[in-house]
Order: structure tokens, then C-alpha cells, then sequence
């Protein structure tokens, strides 16, 4: 196949209105964001349409022990501390506030306290605010205490000896650390074992992954993260739009599969048919 | 309208954030980068306004009511509104030689403090985790085992086969869990995207589910 004629022959039905990246794979791209969109819609009229079974999620232990932990910190009477991460609005902390607002249930139903830390001003408002909506839906206003709902700091290491203070010092039962963390995951996580904390940690940072592994009871493996919600909730729509998902990545891996073999043969069609545009 | 209002301004402003990633449509691309970033910085400014306000309060509440180890919100109230002084109020601002020396001085070091305690927690961390309890763990002892001791020169006097081992572990293993997990995490976050823009997850919301 030549490439590059097919390149400009390409090039004037997406000139005008689709913008070039420095890969070259804007289209590819492009044609992965229509699929998931469509195949989003066609799970969103599965779930919300039909009686159509919806594909079973798998146990994921950490997801399980949610409950243990906010129990463990209810028996003991102590507190159960949330760490939504040191960024700002972004993918891993949404995913973070949807689990906060499972705990924050589930500490209101059982009048157990939640500390919330936060290192974004901004994330810790909007948290906030939830949190006392859903203690208000559970018709428990009066046990919201929004001095319980902290803005450490922006800075990941004053974050961190904050965070781990106010474990040692409220003797946390229970440390979730949800969102996205960097070189403050291990002193968290440290510090949240040496007060004697059940820890759970789900957050997107490759590089931080195995520290947490080490360190906390149970670990969500990266993308987990962004299905803790749909697990929690069991909601048909929120799994739906997991099964859109996990078509689109095994449309991928079988790409990347091809790709392999391609490569391994000697071709590159594979690489060059995504980057046409 | 207390749910819907929310979603429908989420909607299109995460749609038009969307295509201006792709598109070349000038009153998207113009809408995009010149309001919907003006009103980010805004936004993000008055959040830091009412994180200051969360911090002072909580502190001069510690102080009120003498909480346990309440002398530590003096220390925090102190250097906070010392801070603002010489960085907003003073003359040349954050270029204060008096605010530069209190960050060169008292933040600087107090960061660098906390970061090399993760040394530490390294060892206690590892040291929980190394005991082979289980096939995995077993596992991740002997493969940590044949990268820690072929990633030091000693490695290599000792067999010349633990820094070949221990490369293959970081380039072949390591790399493709690693890709692997990348791939899945574009698409969660794609998919965690798509749930916040139609109003699936509301976990940002303060409307409740």
C-alpha cells in the first residue's frame, strides 16, 4: 500500500476542520473517541431501555473492603480519613469525589466520622458541598462537621505531613487515598500504616503504584479507579458504560496485536495507517 | 433544575472543550482557549480565597475552643498571615528579600525534610512486603531481589547474569505492565470523562445522586 499517496488523498476531506497533532494521529484519534461515543449510547439504551443483562463486574478486593474499613472505624469509634489527591479538577480526582460520596454515605448511615484532607482549594469546596448533601439526604445534617473537611495545603509535601498528622493525632481507623498522587503517596501511605489505619489506594500514577502496593492493605491497579463508582453503585448505566470501555480496549489490543505481527514480519502498515492524518 | 442545570452547563462546556482538541472551528477554538480559561484562572482564585478562609478558620476555632495541641495553629496562624503580608502587601511583593528568606529558610528545608523521609518508609515498606505469604508476593520478592541486586556494581562481580536479569525485568516486564496499564487508564479516563459530561456520575456535584 502507498502511504503516502494515501496521505494526500486523505489530506482535503479533513484539511479545514480537523486539527494535526505532532504524531500525526488526530484521525485515529478521532475515529477512537467516535466509537467509544457510539458505543457509549448503545449501552446507554441498553441500560436504560431494555432488560438486556449487563456483563458482571469482577470482585475487586479493594472495592470490597470499603465497607470493612468504614465498619472497622465505626467499631472502634474513630475516624475514617479521605485523601482525595494533590491535583486539582481532573479525570482520577472526579473518579475520587464519585468514591467520596460512597463513603460519606456510608460514614453518615453510620455516624462514624470523615475527615476529608484536601491539597486543592478548590476540589475541597465542591467536596464540601457534597458531603453535607449527601449527610443531609440521609437525614443526618447535624452530624456534618465542616471543620472535618480540610484544605491542607497546595504544596505535596506540607499536604503529606498534614495529612499524616492528622491521622497520628486522630488515631484514623481507616485512610482511603483515592485521585491522583506523586512522591507524597509513600509518606502517606506510611504514615497511615504507622497510626494503624486499614488503607485502600486507588490512584493513577504508574510510578507510584508499586509504593502503594508495598504499603497499603489493599491497592486498586490503575484503571480501577474509574470503575470503583459503577462497582459501588451497581448502577446499570455506570456498568454499561464499562462495557463500552472494554470493547474499545479490546478493539486496541487486537490492533496492537496486528501491529506486533506486522512489525515482527517486516511491515509497517500498522504504524502508517495511523498516522495518515 | 437543581440536577439538570449543573449537567447542562457541564455538557457544553465539556464539549466545547472537547472539540476544540480536535476541531478547527474558530468560535469554538476562540470560546475555548480565551472565556473558558479566563474563567478557570477566576475560578481557581477564588477557590484559593475560600481554602485560605478553611484553613483560618478551623485554626482560629483549634484556638477558641483549646483543642489538643491547639499551640500548633499559633505556629501555622503566625507564618500564614506573615506570609501574605511580606508576599501581598509589602513592597516588591513575593520578591521581598524577608519573604524569600522565610521560603529559603523555613519551606524549602521543611520540603526537602519531609521528601527524604521517603527513604525511610521505603525500607519499612519494603520490608512489610518482602515475605513471601503468597505465590505473588513470592513472586515480587525474587523478581525485586534479581533487580535490586543486578541494578548495584556488586551485582555484576558476583554472577555477570543478575544486571542481564534485571534489565529484562525493567525493559521487558516492567515496560509492558506499564503500557499496558497507560492504555487502560486513557480509556478509563476517557470513560470517566463521558460519565461526568452526561451527567451519569455526580459525584462532583453537590446535588446528590
Amino acid at each position: 500500500m502507498d502511504i503516502a499517496a494515501l496521505r494526500v488523498a486523505v489530506k482535503p476531506f479533513f484539511e479545514g476542520w480537523l486539527k494535526t497533532d505532532s504524531n500525526q494521529m488526530s484521525l485515529a484519534s478521532f475515529i477512537i473517541f467516535i466509537c467509544f461515543a457510539s458505543l457509549v449510547l448503545r449501552y446507554w439504551y441498553i441500560a436504560v431501555r431494555t432488560n438486556q443483562p449487563l456483563p458482571k463486574l469482577r470482585r475487586i478486593a479493594g472495592l470490597d473492603a470499603m465497607d470493612e474499613s468504614i465498619g472497622r472505624a465505626t467499631e472502634m469509634g474513630r475516624p475514617v480519613v479521605y485523601n482525595a489527591g494533590i491535583s486539582g479538577f481532573s479525570a482520577p480526582t472526579y473518579a475520587a469525589l464519585a468514591v467520596l460520596n460512597y463513603v460519606a454515605r456510608q460514614t453518615a448511615r453510620f455516624d462514624t466520622r470523615l475527615i476529608g484532607c484536601f491539597a486543592s482549594a478548590q476540589v475541597m469546596v465542591v467536596a464540601q458541598a457534597a458531603i453535607q448533601t449527601v449527610y443531609m439526604e440521609q437525614g443526618k445534617a447535624d452530624a456534618f462537621r465542616p471543620d472535618d473537611i480540610r484544605f491542607l495545603s497546595g504544596d505535596q509535601f506540607g499536604f503529606a505531613s498534614g495529612c499524616v498528622g492528622i491521622m497520628q493525632r486522630e488515631r484514623a481507623a481507616a485512610h482511603h487515598m483515592f485521585g491522583s498522587l506523586a512522591a507524597e503517596a509513600l509518606i502517606l501511605a506510611e504514615g497511615g500504616a504507622a497510626a494503624g489505619a486499614i488503607q485502600i489506594s486507588g490512584q493513577t500514577n504508574n510510578l507510584q503504584q508499586p509504593f502503594l502496593i508495598a504499603s497499603c492493605d489493599y491497592t486498586l491497579m490503575v484503571e480501577e479507579v474509574y470503575v470503583a463508582s459503577a462497582y459501588l453503585s451497581q448502577d446499570r448505566l455506570r456498568i454499561g458504560m464499562l462495557s463500552a470501555q472494554d470493547i474499545v480496549k479490546a478493539i486496541i489490543v487486537v490492533v496492537i496485536f496486528i501491529g506486533a505481527i506486522a512489525t515482527t514480519a517486516g511491515s509497517t502498515i500498522v504504524q502508517d495507517l495511523l498516522k495518515v492524518y | 433544575m437543581r440536577r439538570t442545570l449543573p449537567v447542562a452547563i457541564a455538557f457544553t462546556a465539556g464539549m466545547i472543550m472537547i472539540l476544540d482538541g480536535w476541531l478547527n472551528i474558530s468560535f469554538i477554538n476562540t470560546f475555548a482557549n480565551r472565556y473558558f480559561m479566563r474563567f478557570i484562572t477566576v475560578s481557581s482564585t477564588w477557590a484559593v480565597g475560600l481554602g485560605a478562609l478553611n484553613v483560618v478558620r478551623i485554626h482560629v476555632r483549634a484556638i477558641g475552643m483549646k483543642r489538643p495541641n491547639y499551640g500548633f495553629s499559633y505556629v501555622l496562624l503566625f507564618f500564614f498571615f506573615t506570609m501574605i503580608i511580606f508576599g501581598v502587601f509589602l513592597e516588591r511583593n513575593t520578591n521581598n528579600p524577608f519573604y524569600q528568606w522565610l521560603l529559603a529558610s523555613f519551606r524549602v528545608p521543611l520540603s526537602t525534610a519531609v521528601y527524604s523521609l521517603n527513604s525511610f518508609y521505603l525500607a519499612s515498606a519494603c520490608y512489610r512486603t518482602f515475605r513471601a505469604r503468597s505465590l505473588e508476593s513470592g513472586a515480587l520478592l525474587i523478581a525485586a531481589t534479581f533487580t535490586m541486586i543486578g541494578s548495584v556494581p556488586m551485582g555484576g562481580a558476583i554472577w555477570g547474569g543478575f544486571p542481564i536479569i534485571s534489565d529484562w525485568i525493567i525493559k521487558i516486564v516492567n515496560d509492558a505492565v506499564i503500557r499496558a496499564f497507560s492504555i487502560g487508564l486513557t480509556l478509563g479516563t476517557l470513560s470517566q470523562t463521558v460519565r461526568n459530561l452526561v451527567g451519569i456520575e455526580r459525584g462532583y456535584m453537590a446535588a446528590g445522586e
